[in-house]
């Protein structure tokens, strides 16, 4: 399977927070999912692999190009939608839509008109008259209109209601039937990707966790309930985010044989991404799991 | 391309560009009204110096002040297939269009009004050279600094330069002071206006390839 984006040893750095050699790579036919609490740098990601920052070092290819020769033809071939939108929000949808267009060699004018009728949108509305559900789809239409064969979004559930979210969902399993696409995802709610993400990339404090398919990260964390008199020292260095009650202990493990073993007593349940998260990143050990 | 950038700016500012066309409609009559005789067609050039001007200066600030307010905006148009250096030129030749449509006015005006003199090369290059002048240093300034700094660093510089163009005035030729001027002093200063206004984009887009957008 081909790579649709490389990212490799990536860097760029700030007064108070820098990404630290990052490195990723996305294939084809595959939804990612982008992770990690605010202020782990998953904006800045995007924005330098979009070239709307600056990078210090490192290479960034999409399609197998090189970000930095050919950033056009690439951009002819990505479909963005940003956190809110990023639009001028006095002009109207057929106003910001006939800037946007203008910059695309293969705009389709018919599917941009079937989006808008999708999702009941007024062409002749003004943005800052749209509700932030409403922006979100507008962006989703600006960004399906063009053939894009691959969808960065940054934030793009974020502050929706649960409706305006699955049909989010629904919309980006439609994109991806037909093969050879992309999405990348970037979040902070990861119950977004429990139904939709194929991968999963987690970014802490500016640098990359870990970078791993959805099904085996599920299949490989479990929550573990117990009697608190079952922890010996041979089973706590097995358990992240531990939380001690009077009544048990809760916590996540990707050791679940080895737990199992210790102890036979134990109660193991599926972990959620953000289980799995929090007990991935720097601090997120004080954060109790939270299946109960 | 470039079309559509310029129309988005247009469209951004069109009530401010409306009341400064109506200003540069207004002003010139009013000026006629108020002065008449032999000295109404220097007041008459004296009042489009004036409206030029400040239509070009208020338009920079209204079209910064839009992008300052929507700065995820113009980090979307670049995150498009669009090139920063197109956003830069786009400005450019919106401003050049402002200074056009003061000049399209102040001609009909003049057809209008004989009494405020005759509108041509003489009256429209001196006034360029000082567009150019003002776009040329603005600019690149905008591009390096942002909306806030440039607005209070030019408020600052004109106030400044109030002062200090009676005493540079002096060492200007006459012929310049007096819009009667030779084909080829009008040509020396287009020209130059053009390189200023080419040097200026070129430092602009090198400024806003490095910017950092939000």
């Amino acid at each position: 399977m081909k790579n649709i984006l490389e990212v490799r040893n990536l860097n760029k750095s700030y007064k108070h927070f820098s990404l630290q050699d990052i490195s990723f790579s996305l294939p084809e036919g595959c939804i990612t999912g982008f992770i990690g609490v605010n202020g782990a740098g998953k904006t800045t990601t995007l924005k330098t692999i979009l070239g709307l920052t600056s990078k210090d070092s490192g290479e960034i290819r999409f399609f197998d190009m090189n970000m930095d020769t050919e950033e056009r033809h690439i951009k002819e071939r990505l479909g963005v939608v940003f956190d809110s939108g990023g639009f001028y929000a006095e002009l109207t949808l057929q106003e910001m839509k006939a800037l946007a267009a203008s910059s695309y060699r293969s705009w389709d004018e018919k599917e941009f008109r079937r989006y808008l009728e999708r999702f009941s949108l007024n062409p002749r509305q003004k943005i800052n008259t749209l509700s932030k559900g409403m922006r979100m789809k507008y962006a989703l239409a600006l960004a399906l209109s063009h053939q894009a064969d691959f969808l960065v979004m940054d934030e793009p559930t974020s502050g929706l209601d649960p409706l305006i979210r699955r049909q989010l969902l629904d919309i980006l399993r439609e994109y991806m039937e037909r093969g050879g696409r992309g999405v990348f995802f970037s979040t902070h709610i990861t119950s977004d990707l429990d139904q939709l993400a194929d991968m999963l990339v987690l970014i802490d404090h500016g640098k990359i966790v870990f970078q791993e398919e959805k099904d085996s990260l599920l299949e490989r964390y479990r929550i573990v309930k117990g009697d608190v008199q079952d922890l010996s020292d041979a089973v706590l260095p097995l358990l992240h985010n531990l939380s001690r009650t009077a009544f048990g202990f809760t916590a996540v493990t990707d050791q679940a044989g080895e737990i199992q073993k210790a102890m036979p007593g134990a109660f193991l349940e599926r972990a959620s991404i953000e289980d799995i998260m929090l007990c991935r990143i720097e601090g997120g050990d004080k954060y109790a799991a939270s299946a109960d | 391309m470039l079309l559509q950038l310029i129309k988005k700016d247009i469209l951004l500012t069109w009530k401010y560009l409306l009341l400064m066309g109506a200003l540069c409609c207004f002003y010139p009559f009013f000026v006629h009204h108020q002065i008449s005789g032999a000295a109404a067609a220097f007041a008459g050039t004296l009042a489009f110096i004036l409206m030029t001007f400040f239509s070009i200066l208020f338009a920079l600030l209204q079209a910064f002040q839009k992008e300052a307010m929507y700065p995820k905006a113009s980090a979307y148009l670049c995150a498009l297939p669009y090139r920063r250096r197109d956003l830069v030129l786009a400005k450019y030749i919106y401003f050049l269009g402002v200074y056009l449509g003061c000049c399209l006015i102040y001609w009909l005006e003049t057809l209008i009004l004989p009494d405020l003199g005759g509108f041509g090369l003489s009256e429209a290059v001196p006034i360029f050279a000082a567009v150019s002048l003002l776009l040329g240093l603005y600019l690149p300034v905008q591009y390096r600094f942002g909306y806030e700094f440039t607005k209070y660093f030019f408020m600052f510089a004109i106030l400044g330069i109030s002062f200090l163009l009676p005493m540079f005035i002096k060492y200007l030729p006459p012929e310049l002071l007096s819009f009667r001027i030779g084909p080829g002093l009008l040509a020396a200063l287009f020209l130059s206006s053009l390189g200023l206004l080419a040097a200026s984009a070129a430092a602009s887009v090198y400024f806003y390839e490095k910017a950092e957008l939000a």
